[in-house]
């Protein structure tokens, strides 16, 4: 089968510095790949070339076939991939619902006209789309607090927040990372129940960057591990778990 | 739809009776201060678009009114006027002609300063805070200095002979249009679009929204509504000066919408109309002291709401959002 987000090659070179070199990943359709590593391994600076922010020095990105290089952030949304950010990214003073509804925006068609004369057309796109957004909410019982402003919301909601919000865009890949940071125990695992419910429910592929490693090995079917920007083992869990190079990258060389 | 239509034929005729009732219960210098509060509600309100919705810093507002008022004087005193000399001067189908004429001349200064907001905007809008700032007001004198070297449109004489076409209605009808489309515009998707530009640019392009064209829009917007105030003042005093469009003009717009509260549309009215009316309700003291306090009380009350009020009049609230809560409990009473 074809892959849905081909990479080849990938390398980011900041002037000296090689952030992330000679990475590859297929992720096939319905797949969950985590990718761990170390600090500053190179997780986020992937997860940034992917979407956009950062244009890769090397290597190639094809999302269903479309090269992804030269475009734009806002532009691979609309080709389906979203994303959330390591340090929450929410629109803080807006409300619980208005951030839900933006991630909607890419599919709303009434333009700048109707807004000013409030056709019919706007009022029904306007219910379809509030209806949707508290159904999302709905998934992390986030829907009682629609009209609060984001930034009360308490963290762990404002994580979940943020994924909904990625889900609004409806995408075919969603990428994740550390959705399970500042989370406790019983938060992670509720979230690891969501993350495979929504999988199924939404028919989505999932990338996901995560340090808690009871959440990566409890759902991820493989996994990638980068250190200092070099992919150095991929398999399944159990395969990372017992992989050497894997545990001396985390723990440093046994003495001898 | 047709609630709509109600809407705006009430709102017309009354604005109609109004254009008859309003200018003969006052003196002309109330009059006045009443015009120019029309103006500077739809300064504010348009400058709102840009600075407060979608939280972009520009600071050359009066370049786009400047742009609007002599496009539609220019078009009025060579084109307009000589055509409506043609007519027959009978009375009533002359002013009806002349009417809308006049709403023609001033839409095509909307126009024009929206073209001039599209050239600014297109290549200046990837600029952030600070740095859009200077380029904006650097703009708005660029706009200034052209005016002042075009000899056809007055240029430092000032343009003379403009039709004193507009009234009461045509300058409140075109501020309620400003105002009720930025209402829509903030609670669509196309403004929560500029709204999420405002909170976290990042973000929004994560999301799909496209933060360039976008705020291009915005400016456009923007440009357009201030070029109709621009004509209104134009046709309201018949005499254009380039020195009537200083940055100074830029920053009573910019301390309009700060005063209100960055991005409330109602914050921005009622500041349009507090800094119209405060410097010439002060007068009276100048009178009794012998001496023009007035440009040190009138900074002195600003400087004190923002002290004790930093977020502005209203804040990002709107007047519903203050009042339904009190409707809500007597509801519940």
């Amino acid at each position: 089968m074809k892959a849905l987000l081909d990479i080849t090659s990938l390398t980011m070179r900041f002037r000296g510095l090689v952030a992330v070199s000679n990475f590859n990943l297929a992720l096939k359709k319905n797949e969950l790949v985590g990718l761990i590593g170390p600090n500053g391994a190179g997780k986020t600076t992937i997860f940034n070339m992917l979407t956009g922010v950062y244009r890769p020095t090397e290597g190639q990105i094809h999302l269903n076939g479309h090269p992804l290089n030269d475009l734009k952030p806002h532009d691979i949304t609309r080709l389906g991939m979203a994303r959330t950010f390591q340090n929450i990214r929410l629109f803080k003073d807006l409300s619980v619902l208005d951030n839900v509804r933006l991630g909607h925006h890419i599919h709303f068609t009434y333009g700048l006209f109707s807004t000013a004369l409030q056709t019919q057309h706007l009022h029904q796109e306007e219910l379809e789309t509030q209806a949707h957004s508290l159904e999302l909410l709905k998934i992390f019982d986030l829907d009682t607090y629609q009209d609060l402003k984001a930034k009360n919301l308490p963290y762990g909601a404002q994580r979940k927040l943020e994924i909904l919000r990625a889900l609004a865009t409806k995408p075919k890949i969603l990428l994740l990372d550390e959705p399970a940071a500042g989370l406790n125990r019983k938060e992670t695992e509720e979230l690891m129940h969501t993350i495979q419910k929504l999988r199924k429910e939404f028919d989505l592929t999932i990338l996901l960057i995560e340090h808690d490693m009871k959440l990566v090995m409890g759902i991820c079917e493989r996994i990638l591990v980068l250190d200092h920007g070099e992919t150095i083992a991929q398999g399944t869990p159990k395969e990372i778990q017992s992989s050497p190079i894997v545990i001396k990258a985390y723990l440093g060389e046994p003495q001898a | 739809m047709t609630k709509q239509i109600l809407t705006f034929l009430i709102i017309s005729s009354l604005l109609f009776f109004g254009n008859f009732i309003v200018p003969a219960m006052m003196n002309p210098y109330l009059f006045m201060i009443l015009i120019y509060c029309g103006i500077n509600i739809i300064m504010g309100v348009s400058l709102n678009i840009i600075n407060g919705i979608t939280g972009q810093f520009s600071i050359g507002h009066a370049g786009f009114m400047a742009v609007g008022g002599y496009v539609s004087a220019a078009i009025s005193f060579y084109f307009l006027m000589p055509l409506l000399s043609l007519f027959p001067s009978d009375n009533t189908i002359s002013l009806l002609c002349q009417n809308t004429l006049f709403v023609f001349s001033i839409l095509l200064g909307g126009v024009g300063a929206a073209l001039f907001g599209y050239l600014v905007g297109l290549p200046s809008l990837h600029l952030r805070g600070d740095y859009l700032g200077i380029v904006t007001l650097g703009f708005g004198e660029i706009i200034r200095v052209i005016i002042l070297n075009l000899d056809f449109i007055g240029g430092a004489r000032g343009f003379t002979g403009i039709p004193a076409w507009s009234n009461f209605f045509w300058v409140y009808f075109f501020a309620v249009a400003v105002v009720m489309i930025s209402f829509r515009l903030l609670r669509s998707s196309h403004g929560r679009a500029l709204l999420s530009i405002r909170e976290d640019e990042i973000a929004a392009e994560s999301i799909g929204i496209p933060i360039t064209r976008y705020k291009v829009k915005a400016f456009v917007l923007s440009s357009f509504f201030a070029g109709i105030a621009g004509g209104l003042f134009a046709h309201f005093i018949g005499y254009l000066n380039p020195s009537s469009f200083t940055f100074i003009k830029s920053f009573e717009a910019i301390i309009i919408v700060v005063l209100g509260g960055m991005g409330s549309i109602s914050g921005a009215i009622v500041a349009a109309v507090i800094t119209t009316i405060l410097p010439e309700a002060l007068r009276p003291l100048q009178e009794i002291t012998k001496t023009d306090f007035r440009m040190v009380i009138y900074p002195l009350l600003l400087l004190t709401l923002m002290l004790t009020r930093p977020q502005g009049l209203f804040g990002h609230k709107e007047l519903s959002d203050i009042i339904s809560p009190f409707l809500k409990r007597k509801k519940s009473l």
